[in-house]
């Protein structure tokens, strides 16, 4: 098919063209909104996602609080461990980690670099 | 016969566990939410999914709608996000180019070239111009000429709904007139330049 173009069309006139040619297509669409066609039965359809979902949810819980509980269960058995550790095998001079930690031990051990050594004086 | 109960009664039901109230709102909105999504997604199985999503996220943020604003108006601004959304995760499709044109499309142009006045607006062949100009803009200039110039709102309106400070929104209008300017250049280039 032959383009009818308009051949003394300076710059100027293409710009009018391009702008009318731009409200034209705007105009169509304006003119013609899309449809508002619902498919068949498609809020059951949505329901039962909202239901299938909410049903999904207690089950996440469930599942978040099992690990929850393993993971804590797992933390108090290696707590146990080293308890029962600490009292069978005893430490430096016959101390356990226990007596060590004592509030003398502690005091004498931060106060030990501020001690006089013996023959210093 | 008894009046239907306003969107309030049905999201304050719905909150209340009563899930045949949400029902209802999704009968009362799904024509307008359908309309809204064809103007984002081609496909019918595209705009369906659109549509459940924006329900779907209705439905888990009631809690979030306060009650001051229409209820309908904090619908659209979700539907809109949503639709948003959608554009960005599905821009491969902008790279649908000019030639694919059909006949019927180019016939169009050339009678605009030759006579402007002449061409019918209501063309089925314009209508789907201006469908592939859009569908190569990218989602947000997309987003903005559908509001601005389709849907005819105002810059406060497009604000609103996208969340888009007025400024914004007035930047992007500028930035999105030009590309689809670039593109209608490029799609009619043959026929009159």
């Amino acid at each position: 098919m032959k383009v009818n173009k308009p051949r003394h069309m300076g710059h100027m006139g293409h710009l009018g063209h391009l702008a009318r040619l731009e409200q034209a297509l705007l105009e169509a669409g304006r003119r013609h909104p899309p449809s508002d066609a619902v498919p068949y039965a498609f809020e059951q359809r949505v329901m039962a996602r909202i239901r299938a979902a909410a049903e999904k949810r207690p089950e996440a819980a469930v599942d978040w609080i099992r690990g929850l509980w393993k993971s804590a269960m797992a933390a108090m058995a290696a707590a146990a461990v080293m308890v029962g550790v600490d009292r069978v095998v005893p430490g430096p001079a016959g101390l356990t980690a226990t007596d060590q930690l004592s509030a003398p031990a502690l005091e004498e051990t931060l106060l030990a670099s501020a001690a006089p050594e013996d023959g210093f004086w | 016969m008894t009046d239907s109960p306003s969107d309030a009664d049905l999201v304050a039901a719905t909150r209340s566990g009563d899930s045949s109230a949400f029902e209802e709102l999704v009968r009362r909105y799904q024509p307008r939410l359908f309309a809204t999504a064809r103007r984002y997604a081609r496909r019918e199985d595209e705009v369906e999914d659109v549509v459940q999503e924006i329900f779907l996220k209705a439905y888990s943020k009631l809690g979030t709608w306060r009650g001051d604003a229409p209820f309908e108006h904090w619908l659209m601004r979700l539907a809109v996000r949503t639709c948003y959304d959608f554009l960005r995760g599905h821009q491969r499709n902008r790279e649908q180019t000019v030639t694919e044109t059909a006949p019927e499309e180019t016939d169009w142009l050339e009678r605009h070239a030759a006579a402007p006045e002449g061409a019918s607006d209501a063309a089925a062949a314009a209508r789907i111009l201006v469908s592939q100009v859009l569908e190569q803009m990218s989602p947000a200039n997309r987003l903005i000429i559908t509001l601005l110039e389709l849907e005819e709102r105002s810059v406060k309106e497009i604000s609103d709904l996208t969340g888009w400070s007025i400024s914004l929104v007035k930047v992007r209008a500028f930035r999105a007139r030009a590309e689809m300017r670039r593109l209608i250049v490029r799609m009619a280039r043959d026929k009159f330049l």
